[in-house]
């Protein structure tokens, strides 16, 4: 298969831990985008996943991915996180290049907040535990500072009463704010959230979904990737449709009409 | 003089080992002990030193052992490992415990003219049976661990040493206290079976009893089952409660 | 190291080979009877009544405590000595094979309570629900719903716990057997007391228990499998 003669197929090669020496342009380019997917291809075997997938995420905006359920949008999103390699194209997190061919690139260390659907939270740590982990081991933060900025961080989501909890104590809600207040405490350059309340009850949706809002008011950089249209609309200013591997992009609410009207 | 105190004292402490038995190579607090203390000692030294061979194999039998590097020789020598540690696992997993123990008892000095000291022998024997089940629990508590609680450590920016220390190790850990706590009453009852030996531990300090003093064996042997069974119970329903508490704190929600 | 003269041998041989048939009688039957022992400890921890319950779990909670060996001293040596001290006379002889088979059901009984405690229970009560309700009488739907559901749930398990219970029909050496009737490792130790060598029947013991374990293990899974499939297929 060949697009645009760029198709390499590589093994999936982790990066070596070197912290020292993360990749960094020899001269630091000024961030234009927070998030700049360009023709994205993916192959798994013969069917194709991503067909040249693209979009910006300025800084301080939030886009919103949807799609059905098996278009690629998992794949997409693990390309970003760094989980996967992807065949051709581009992917750059703020002003760094996000090397096809291997997973953990070291320039995305910390520069991505990610919340998963489910299994978010270390189930051993309580939830200011959960928060300051990362701060302490990955920012090297001292252990009071790290407290404050954490205990900060749960205020904010509104969970600040819970700090001392296990997640096995926290519901569905509760724990999804957690996870987001955990990734916002590292001050990624933008969040991405994997449909966050998909597994979660219908009551308790509206917890998280406010809270993205705000998040979104605030002037937080944030791909969202969700089913709740209601949610996508109030937080997102563009809006894109992932469906048979091809995207497409536009600030108006009504391409997400698409989506529920076909059925799927 | 048959008296109560002298019988518990007996099947606690056992009979004083005259000091020309003792091997100086060796522990003397190895050798001089008997009864229920060396019973214990023995669980204890067992389960210690089966937990270093346990994960010992459990390291050897990964898949990454087998088929790792580039290099031919590496690759050699980690199947070698792997083979090793898998044959030796499931030789002492199906062999019974009589016969695992009569093989370590006789087997040094037939073939290697090897003389050890009896306890020294027990404590090999069951720390090769509690290794090789620990291996095992080993091995079961990585294959459940949640392999996206990895991905979620190495996005918030952790290395893989510290999600590995920080993240996986604690979780496993929890994960496997309660098969280690069993596998540590398994042990201590089933030391008993070191009396086909004469390893002075309780069951036979109980025999020894019986033939140099004029004592009941059905009322002896009952203190001794009464005593097994007490610490087995307790140390089990010690621990099922002590862990109900960290149950949830292993599981990923 | 000399296999051909302790262990191939013409007399030594073949009481290797009463042993191996010895053991498998042994660990068939104390098999079956834990499986009875076990069965009837079920129904007792499932029965209404408080009675049945708490003996059905006092059995476990003191047979899964104790060791084995002490256990089979105490049928095959305590025993008779107390019978003597309570004043009922001599206590009968040639009751020893008896004795062992009781000890090793007794101890395997109580292991096998618990597992096919959880296998009941892990069978969801919506089964048992759903077949109240088309008109099914209990004892039926014990036999036809929740048992065969049941077995498919713990056949390792249950597997597992019988292959260790052959294995534990090793200990019948501290047990005083007639020489005829002993078992595998107890006639490699008769062997040992004449040829004063230990090695070389060990050895070949060893290897007849590694091959018995693993190849009832893969017998036992086969078949487990197979009833699996079958159960599936009916």
């Amino acid at each position: 298969m060949s697009v645009d003669g760029n198709v390499r197929i590589r093994p999936e090669k982790e990066a070596k831990t070197v912290r020292s020496t993360i990749p960094r342009a020899v001269e630091p380019r000024p961030i234009v985008n927070a998030l700049q997917v360009e023709s994205i291809c993916k192959q798994f075997g013969e069917r194709r996943v991503l067909d040249n997938v693209g979009f910006h995420l300025p800084q301080r905006e939030v886009l919103a991915l949807c799609g059905p359920s098996g278009a690629g949008k998992t794949t997409l999103l693990r390309i970003i996180c760094g989980l996967i390699s992807f065949d051709a194209g581009h992917v750059t997190i703020g002003n760094v290049l996000i090397p096809f061919n291997t997973c953990y690139p070291a320039g995305m260390y910390g520069q991505v907040g990610v919340i998963f659907q489910e299994h978010n939270l270390f189930p051993h740590l309580t939830a200011i535990e959960n928060v300051t982990l990362a701060l302490r081991e990955f920012k090297r933060m001292p252990v009071n500072q790290a407290y404050e900025r954490g205990m900060g961080e749960l205020e904010r989501m509104g969970v600040g009463a819970l700090a001392k909890r296990y997640p096995y104590n926290l519901s569905g809600g509760e724990r999804q704010r957690v996870a987001i207040a955990r990734a916002l405490a590292i001050d990624p350059l933008l969040l991405l959230l994997d449909e966050p309340t998909s597994h979660l009850d219908p009551d308790r949706v509206d917890e998280v979904c406010d809270r993205v809002v705000e998040l979104a008011g605030a002037g937080t950089t944030m791909l969202l990737v969700t089913h709740n249209i209601k949610c996508a609309r109030q937080a997102a200013k563009s809006f894109a449709l992932l469906e048979d591997g091809k995207c497409q992009v536009s600030h108006d609410p009504a391409l997400l009409d698409n989506l529920r009207y076909r059925g799927k | 003089m048959m008296t109560l105190r002298h019988v518990l004292s007996v099947l606690l402490f056992g009979y004083p080992v005259p000091p020309e038995m003792i091997d100086p190579h060796f522990p003397s607090f190895l050798q001089r002990g008997g009864g229920m203390l060396l019973t214990l000692l023995i669980t204890g030294l067992s389960m210690l030193i089966g937990a270093i061979l346990g994960t010992a194999l459990a390291l050897c039998r990964r898949e990454k052992t087998k088929a790792a590097s580039a290099n031919a020789f590496d690759r050699m020598i980690g199947s070698a490992l792997y083979s090793t540690a898998t044959v030796l696992v499931e030789a002492v997993r199906g062999l019974p415990i009589a016969l695992l123990i009569l093989l370590t008892f006789h087997l040094p000095y037939r073939l290697f003219h090897l003389r050890l000291p009896d306890s020294v022998l027990a404590i090999t024997a069951l720390s090769f049976y509690s290794g090789a089940y620990l291996s095992e629990i080993v091995r079961a508590g990585f294959r459940s661990f949640d392999p996206s609680l990895h991905h979620v450590g190495r996005v918030l920016g952790l290395t893989p040493r510290q999600v590995l220390l920080k993240i996986e190790l604690p979780i496993i850990c929890r994960h496997m206290l309660p098969d280690l706590t069993n596998l540590a009453v398994t042990v201590f009852k089933d030391s008993s079976t070191l009396a086909i030996v004469a390893v002075p531990e309780l069951t036979y300090v109980a025999r020894q009893m019986v033939m140099s003093e004029p004592i009941n064996y059905g009322l002896v042997l009952l203190l001794v089952l009464g005593s097994y069974w007490v610490l087995a119970t307790v140390l089990s329903v010690l621990t099922t409660r002590t862990l109900r508490l960290l149950v949830p704190m292993h599981i990923s929600f | 190291m000399d296999f051909a003269r302790y262990v191939f041998a013409p007399p030594y041989w073949g009481w290797l080979c009463r042993g191996l048939g010895m053991t498998l009688i042994i660990g068939i039957t104390s098999g079956l009877g834990s499986a009875l022992l076990g069965f009837l400890v079920l129904r007792c921890y499932l029965s209404p009544n408080r009675l049945f319950r708490a003996t059905g779990a006092c059995y476990v909670m003191v047979f899964r405590n104790l060791p084995l060996l002490p256990l089979l001293l105490f049928l095959a040596f305590g025993l008779p000595e107390i019978w003597r001290q309570i004043g009922w006379g001599a206590f009968p002889r040639g009751l020893e094979l008896a004795l062992l088979l009781l000890g090793l059901s007794f101890n395997t009984g109580a292991y096998l309570a618990e597992i096919l405690r959880a296998g009941a229970e892990a069978v969801a009560p919506s089964q048992t629900e759903a077949a109240r309700t088309l008109g099914l009488m209990p004892g039926t739907i014990r036999r036809r719903v929740v048992y065969p559901q049941a077995v498919r749930i713990m056949a390792p398990a249950l597997a597992s716990r019988f292959i260790h219970n052959m294995k534990n029909s090793t200990l019948a050496l501290v047990v005083p057997l007639p020489l005829e009737s002993m078992e595998l490792l107890g006639q490699a130790g008769r062997i040992a007391g004449q040829t004063f060598s230990w090695a070389e029947p060990l050895i070949f013991v060893t290897s007849v228990y590694l091959l018995l374990a693993h190849g009832l293990g893969r017998l036992l899974n086969y078949w487990a499998a197979n009833e699996h499939a079958r159960i599936l297929a009916a």
